[in-house]
């Protein structure tokens, strides 16, 4: 397995999931401070630690009873279709596109209101739980699925993480000039490639170019995707 | 039954294609004895399209 393709991946997808649990945190520092915010985000951090430190050898001790590939192979190809699937939609206008500006707006407007009864910790620890819980999700079926390449995997989610923390500390704004949905198109199509290649050789399928058969997959999904982007614009049109 | 349900959408994206389509590729890749591959590729491909057609969120 290809370490660089393991590692852009969860460096992809943690980083469009910071760059959405940013703007959360942000709101959170402008309303009730730094600290809270930071309370928060360092809890829910513990919490994700936690659940890819104990997942890990959850999943690969329970991966002994079967292939691990026929675990964690659908659950990349569902998560890969659900982000691919919304990329298209948004590209194809038929669904809004995120507005980190917009959603930064709404989450002081209801901080400040504090309507809910809801603390800033809460908030952020919330936020970045809900953000970061796909990426873990996905580190921990990398992990299982290739022990020897955990820390590629993992260093790509941390590379993710220090990157968007680093620019928001300097900003200290959304990052709404990140090309999220072009991001969110990178994640789906390398998700659906690594579940289709570790499904199939879960199922005993022998593919044709070995690993190489990976960047197949990532051309034939993204083909497929710029297919669907214009089926559904003209869809709309008509 | 709301755990349940996010749980769901959390796992499948709320699509009811994608399951039921990883389900056929799986059934195609144990079962059939020849082409396995090209048809569970296939099988997939036509489940990311497919779902792209479902209830748009």
């Amino acid at each position: 397995m290809n370490p660089w393709f393991l590692a852009g991946t969860t460096f992809f997808a943690s980083a469009v999931e910071f760059v959405e649990a940013a703007t959360i945190v942000l709101a959170v520092a402008s309303t009730h401070g730094a600290r809270a915010a930071l309370t928060g985000t360092l809890g829910a951090a513990a919490v994700l630690v936690a659940f890819v430190t104990i997942g890990t050898p959850l999943l690969v001790s329970a991966a002994a009873l079967a292939h691990i590939e026929l675990i964690v192979g659908p659950f990349l190809v569902l998560f890969g279709i659900a982000w691919l699937r919304k990329a298209i939609w948004r590209y194809a206008r038929r669904k809004a596109q995120h507005d980190e500006r917009a959603i930064f707006a709404r989450e002081v407007e209801q901080l400040r209101a504090g309507r809910e009864h809801r603390s800033g910790v809460a908030v952020a620890f919330q936020g970045v739980l809900v953000e970061g819980l796909e990426v873990a999700v996905i580190v921990v079926t990398f992990g299982a699925s290739t022990p020897h390449l955990v820390v590629w995997s993992a260093g790509g989610a941390l590379a993710a993480l220090a990157l968007v923390t680093i620019v928001a500390l300097a900003l200290r704004a959304p990052l709404a000039r990140v090309p999220e949905n072009a991001l969110k198109s990178i994640v789906g199509v390398m998700l659906l490639a690594l579940g289709t290649y570790w499904c199939g050789e879960g199922a005993g399928l022998i593919w044709w170019f070995g690993d190489a058969t990976l960047f197949a997959f990532v051309a034939l999904y993204a083909l497929a995707a710029a297919v669907l982007v214009e089926v559904h614009k003209r869809a709309a049109a008509a | 039954m709301r755990p349940l349900r996010e749980l769901y959408d959390f796992v499948t994206g709320g699509s009811l294609v994608a399951p039921a389509g990883v389900a056929i590729a799986l059934v195609v890749a144990f079962t059939l004895p020849l082409f396995r591959e090209q048809a569970f590729a296939l099988v997939l491909l036509a489940t990311l399209a497919g779902s792209t057609f479902e209830t748009i969120r």
